[in-house]
Parts: C-alpha cells; sequence; structure tokens
C-alpha cells in the first residue's frame, strides 16, 4: 500500500484534509485516492510511545500499528457472528493462561477479557 | 475445495470502488481477497486452510502469538485498504465460513441490520485515545522533619521501623494521589473527546507484558468521529493533554470503526456529532 494522504508530510498531529471516510459523496466512489489517510494510516500512523502527547498519525513509513491497540480491536471489536455455518473467535475458549498473560495481568479478581464486561467502570459501550 | 474454509474480513456496501481495491490486495497466510455480493452488499473474503481455523487447530494457534501477530496483521491491512473505498463493518478476527453460499445467506439474512449500521458509520472514523500516568521520578524516603534529631537507624532499631514506615506512608499517598489525579484528568480528556464524537467506547486497561511496561495505562478509549470533525477532535484532545501534568495521552488513528461495529443499539456520545466548539 502506498502511503499518500494528508497524514504524510504533515507536522506532527494535524491532519491537513480530512481522513478517509467521505463515502456519502457519490463521486469520490472508486476513486481511492480520495480517501488520502485511509491507505496512509495503515504504515504512517504513529502509535508512537506514551513518552508524547497526541502524537498519532505521522508522516514516518514503516512504522507498525502496536500489536495491543490492534488486539483490542480484532479480539473484543468487530461484528460477532454465531450460528451453525459459522466458526468465529467467539465459539472458542480463550480463556487459556498464556495468551491472557499476555494481554492482562494475571490475577484471581481479573476476568477474562472476552467474558462480558462488569457494571459500572468497566469496558463497554459508554452510556 | 474441501480444504479450504472462507474467512470473512467485513462486510461493506456493494460498489465499483470495493470491487477495485480487493485484487491489490493480500490477506491472512498471504492468499487473495476478493468480493462476494449478495443483497446489495459484499463481503469482502479470503480463502483460508481448514486444518488451520477449523476449530481445534485455532484454539490451538490462538496460543501462539506470533500466529496471532501475524493473522492479526494481515486482517487490519484488508480492513485498513476496504475502508479506504468506503463504510465497513469489520468482523471479529477469525470469522470464518464453510463456502460462499454460506456467506452470501449472512448477507441475505443480514441486510436488515448490516445496512442501516454502515450508513451510521459512513463518514467517521474511528481515533483511540490513550491515557497513561505520567512518568514519576523514584519516591526515596521522608527526611526527618526539621528540628528533630536524626536518630541513628540501625537494623531492627526502633528508628529504622519508624524511618521504614514514614517512607511507605509516604509513597502510599503520593500513588493515591497520583491516582486521584489521573482520574480527574481522565474525565477531562474524555469530555474534550466526547464533544467531537458520535460514540464511544471503553476498552480494557492495557497491561501484561504487550503493553509495553511503560507506564500504567489507566484510560483505553475509542471514539467515533465525523470526518468534518476530526482536526476539532485532535486539537481538543491535545489541548487538554496539555493542561495536565498528571497523565500522558497517546492518540491512534485514523483505524476503520473496528469497535463501533456492534450491532446492538447505538449508544450516542454526549457530543451527539460535530459539536460547535470553541
Amino acid at each position: 500500500m502506498t502511503s499518500e494522504g494528508p497524514f504524510r508530510g504533515v507536522p506532527p498531529g494535524f491532519p491537513a484534509a480530512e481522513p478517509y471516510g467521505r463515502e456519502t459523496d457519490p463521486s469520490a466512489h472508486g476513486s481511492p485516492s480520495g480517501y488520502g489517510s485511509a491507505s496512509a494510516n495503515g504504515s504512517a500512523s504513529a502509535y508512537g510511545s506514551p513518552s508524547s502527547y497526541g502524537r498519532e498519525t505521522g508522516p514516518l513509513p514503516g512504522r507498525q500499528v502496536a500489536l495491543i491497540d490492534l488486539l483490542d480491536r480484532l479480539l473484543t471489536g468487530g461484528v460477532v457472528i454465531t450460528g451453525d455455518v459459522v466458526l468465529s473467535i467467539a465459539d472458542i475458549d480463550l480463556v487459556r493462561v498464556s495468551l491472557r498473560a499476555l494481554i492482562v495481568s494475571v490475577s484471581a479478581e481479573n476476568p477474562s477479557p472476552w467474558d462480558p464486561p462488569p457494571e459500572g467502570e468497566g469496558p463497554g459501550r459508554v452510556r | 475445495m474441501s480444504g479450504e474454509l472462507v474467512y470473512v474480513y467485513g462486510v461493506a456496501a456493494a460498489g465499483p470502488g470495493l470491487v477495485e481495491t480487493v485484487p491489490a490486495l493480500r490477506g491472512v497466510g498471504g492468499e487473495g481477497v476478493r468480493v462476494v455480493e449478495d443483497s446489495g452488499l459484499a463481503a469482502v473474503v479470503g480463502p483460508v486452510a481448514a486444518a488451520d481455523f477449523e476449530q481445534a487447530p485455532l484454539a490451538a494457534h490462538l496460543e501462539d502469538l506470533a500466529w496471532l501477530e501475524a493473522v492479526a496483521r494481515a486482517h487490519h491491512e484488508v480492513v485498513d485498504a476496504v475502508a479506504a473505498a468506503g463504510p465497513v463493518l469489520p468482523l471479529r478476527l477469525a470469522t470464518v465460513y464453510r463456502d460462499e453460499d454460506a456467506v452470501r445467506a449472512l448477507l441475505a439474512d443480514g441486510r436488515a441490520v448490516f445496512a442501516p449500521r454502515l450508513d451510521k458509520l459512513a463518514g467517521q472514523v474511528e481515533w483511540g485515545v490513550k491515557v497513561h500516568l505520567a512518568p514519576t521520578t523514584p519516591t526515596t524516603p521522608a527526611a526527618p522533619p526539621a528540628g528533630e534529631p536524626a536518630r541513628a537507624a540501625g537494623p531492627g532499631t526502633a528508628g529504622a521501623g519508624r524511618a521504614y514506615l514514614r517512607a511507605r506512608g509516604h509513597e502510599r499517598r503520593s500513588r493515591e494521589g497520583a491516582y486521584r489525579e489521573a482520574a480527574a484528568a481522565v474525565a477531562e480528556v474524555r469530555a474534550a473527546a466526547a464533544a467531537y464524537a458520535t460514540e464511544q467506547v471503553r476498552h480494557r486497561v492495557q497491561q501484561g507484558a504487550l503493553a509495553g511496561g511503560g507506564p500504567e495505562n489507566v484510560a483505553n478509549d475509542a471514539f467515533l468521529v465525523p470526518s468534518d470533525s476530526c482536526a476539532a477532535f485532535l486539537t481538543a484532545v491535545r489541548r487538554a493533554a496539555e493542561s495536565l501534568p498528571a497523565v500522558r495521552v497517546e492518540i491512534t488513528g485514523p483505524w476503520a470503526p473496528y469497535s463501533f461495529a456492534a450491532l446492538d443499539d447505538a449508544v450516542p456520545a454526549p457530543g451527539g456529532g460535530a459539536a460547535a466548539g470553541p
């Protein structure tokens, strides 16, 4: 994927134009160049260390998405479809010590990341 | 082919932009990516080996972080590229079907829920906002208050014991204070972000070996932001971060709307869209 788009070459922290998402403009369909940072964010995003404020997207090529940020989204986000014809991660018991240990601090009071969120301040949709 | 399953990356509206995008993509296992259409919707799919993605071998593979990482990154590359062509509902990692007919049935059966959700996500992107405790210098044992004679403290003496307890009390109060400040800072950062977001999700705080051992993560949120509000969103979050020395704020994105693909009723964030911000 080439890294074209408003985030490339822009000083850290400011998009020069809108990121991808102008899908409601029918004339833009089929012209990927109109979707700016969409192709840029996969490689150019600066998922930086916590030592900087808001250093999100950056122009450096080859910077990878942090695996933990990816797993937060791919393991708990995304549509979950269950059914006879489908096999999905939701069907699999992921409460295995080795994988959990990599993603959460192993402790007696920590539930599986893939359990339903607890009430209150736990993860989940904000109401 | 019996040795293969159909891996589904996401669901989008059928259209020429998507068809043009997928031929160049390589997905899980380095395989090609194609589109399966039905009912005006398009599933973005690719072949994977049944030997890897049947339930038992998949469960075993998920124990292997290197394997999981390779699949996750390949999955993300595809979804990311597809998101450039239009709104996409990302599916959870490792959603596989037996064959294309089953995928078409998914689209036909699911149209009534997929289509409105795609409309809702159109024109918006996801941003991640993570808040970490600001790094602090190591606490040193509290010095005796002025005027109090220094005690000759050796191992096992009462003076050493009291000095130890004073130091631990000092540390504990510093930590508690830091957490209180951080909680207040998190609330401010969330408020700044939510003003420009239509939806928000709180992910589990990041910890464990994969979190990288840096300062403690105290908030790990995702915000769905209309494209036109993104610049204002980033400015507002950064401005809030600069005023809060107790924490460090890390923004990730833009992401395809992984955190907002769920098909239950959408919950609006307080901002309710493009806020008339300062």
